[in-house]
């Protein structure tokens, strides 16, 4: 005789709900799930709170969104709809289901649905603002600039700036890890320039096997006298930066760190292969 | 023209610029993070933070001649790619566990070259057999870019930016290795923790089913993938960085990530300082 699938709910005497599957029984979570799969149509009241809340979330799972059978935030189909993608065509609203012209699916794979959004957002802000404003994975507290650059990670980043229409009337000053100023944009960048040398070599001293690194400026501004200033002074000069790479090398192999307390307006990051 | 190939360090880079400014040569500095190259008509001088062997630069040329012939290369040169590396989740959570599953993509940015015809099987084959350290230096010099620094009797008159019409193809590969773990992250559902890169990480008790639509999702996809030993896992997380630590195939790894928005303040307080004094006159008259 084959074997049933079919899942009995038997509540004992002590109030317990148990579930049986061929007179054996299930564990609690998988009985549970199975038969609140099967029952949607039950009437809520004589389940007890688990069961109503699996209940609550089977419903909550048939009236959403999906892909490929897995939930997907209701955002993502928002958007889709923003792009006039015939979300109606998705069948039990799997949008795995939906056929572009030739006949093969749109979305391949749910990443399909994350290029499709992207590309809208890179060319045209008001989209990348909306997907920002309405926190979608990876768009939180982004704006169109920020995907553009974030930040001044390299003297050629520094360089691309100063030669940009906000910055070209602005006059550069570094100020060196001694504190000496160097005024001018031919004599700045040579500050930047002979800093990022000086460190690279200070660092390999130490350790030779400083697989990645990244300089991080935070730039100021003082607008009303149109310059733009980076304060490289070493503001911990009790200790050496070859202190700082020395302690993340004796905890542990493959290490990373980011030094951002020793030279002033610098975030240094180095990682170790 | 000959190259040499010398460490970088502050005393030999100012030793060769003002070589050169006393005997009024013309020549240019070329400056990167990882390397100086001081050129003047008969030669060049490469100062190199880590000095790689010749193959890695025939490797990077390689590369990069394949992909100017590709003409999907072309197609993302001329479009629009994020520079800015969005190679780690966003919103990760503080999570801890004796045990965590992680796979790794083999050579990822290598193959998703092959993957996407910018790189020929040969060049792959080459990539392929080069040591771990070298091979992203060498899918890397696609995006160089560096600062060029004009010197003339004894001064330096002029500086310009430089980047590699190549690069935005580097930016591709990122983004396409990320988009291949934001698959894998929505595979997993509550099972996944953290993604880096090209490596995931997962609950350890991740239904079967799932693990194996991970696996059939990389393999139809043409990754070759592999599965690494954490143990003692643990992310901590606040608004500016990250910490991850664990004890990998035996040894303890542990790294700190700056999180994107670090800066964001600055960037946005420039952002307005500019606008306003586009609308303001100007102070210094």
């Amino acid at each position: 005789m084959a074997k049933s699938k079919k899942i009995k709910r038997v509540v004992v005497r002590s109030g317990e709900v148990r579930y049986y599957r061929n007179g054996k029984r299930l564990k609690n979570k998988t009985g549970q799930r199975k038969w609140i799969k099967d029952n949607q149509s039950v009437n809520p009241q004589e389940l007890n709170k688990k069961e109503q809340k699996s209940l609550k979330a089977v419903k909550k799972y048939n009236d959403g969104y999906k892909f490929n059978g897995r939930p997907i935030q209701s955002i993502y189909v928002e958007l889709l709809k923003k792009l006039a993608v015939p979300i109606s065509q998705a069948k039990n609203k799997d949008l795995a289901t939906i056929i572009n012209a030739d006949g093969k699916p749109l979305f391949a794979n749910f990443m399909d649905v994350l290029k499709m959004i992207d590309n809208k957002a890179k060319s045209d802000k008001k989209f990348l603002q909306f997907c920002s404003e309405v926190g979608l994975p990876n768009y939180r507290n982004r704006n169109a600039d920020t995907f553009k650059d974030n930040k001044i990670k390299s003297v050629v980043d520094f360089v691309d700036l100063l030669d940009s229409d906000g910055f070209k009337t602005y006059t550069l000053e570094i100020y060196d890890t001694f504190g000496d100023s160097h005024r001018g944009r031919v004599r700045g960048i040579l500050a930047l320039r002979d800093f990022e040398i000086m460190v690279g070599e200070r660092i390999q001293k130490v350790a030779n096997n400083s697989a990645f690194l990244r300089f991080c400026y935070d730039y100021h501004l003082n607008i009303p006298k149109r310059e733009i200033f980076i304060d490289l002074t070493d503001i911990n000069e009790d200790k050496d930066l070859e202190d700082y790479v020395n302690e993340a090398k004796n905890k542990s192999q493959g290490t990373s760190i980011n030094i951002n307390n020793k030279y002033k307006d610098v975030l240094i990051e180095i990682m170790f292969s | 023209m000959n190259v040499i190939d010398i460490p970088r360090s502050t005393d030999n880079v100012q030793f060769n610029i003002d070589l050169l400014n006393k005997l009024g040569i013309k020549f240019i500095v070329q400056h990167g993070t990882y390397t100086t190259t001081i050129i003047t008509e008969e030669s060049k001088a490469r100062y190199m933070m880590n000095i790689y062997s010749k193959r890695v630069f025939k490797c990077a040329n390689m590369i990069k001649s394949d992909v100017l012939k590709s003409e999907n290369a072309q197609q993302i040169i001329a479009a629009k790619y994020l520079k800015t590396n969005f190679a780690i989740s966003q919103d990760v959570k503080s999570y801890s566990a004796k045990k965590v599953l992680n796979i790794d993509i083999n050579q990822a940015y290598a193959t998703c070259l092959l993957r996407n015809d910018l790189i020929t099987q040969k060049t792959f084959n080459i990539i392929k057999n080069l040591p771990k350290t070298e091979r992203l230096p060498c899918v890397g010099m696609l995006a160089t870019s560096h600062t060029k620094f004009h010197y003339e009797n004894g001064t330096c008159f002029q500086v310009d930016g430089f980047r590699a019409v190549t690069a935005p193809v580097f930016y591709y590969l990122i983004d396409e290795i990320n988009y291949i773990m934001q698959n894998i992250q929505f595979l997993l559902g509550s099972s996944f923790v953290f993604y880096w890169v090209d490596g995931v990480f997962f609950d350890f008790n991740t239904d079967k089913q799932c693990v194996k639509d991970v696996e059939n999702f990389l393999t139809e996809n043409g990754y070759e993938y592999k599965y690494e030993d954490v143990q003692d896992f643990s992310i901590e997380t606040d608004d500016k960085k990250m910490m991850l630590k664990m004890i990998k195939n035996g040894t303890p790894k542990q790294y700190v990530v700056g999180m994107d928005d670090v800066g964001n303040d600055i960037k946005n307080y420039l952002s307005n300082g500019i606008e306003k004094q586009k609308t303001q006159p100007n102070y210094s008259n």
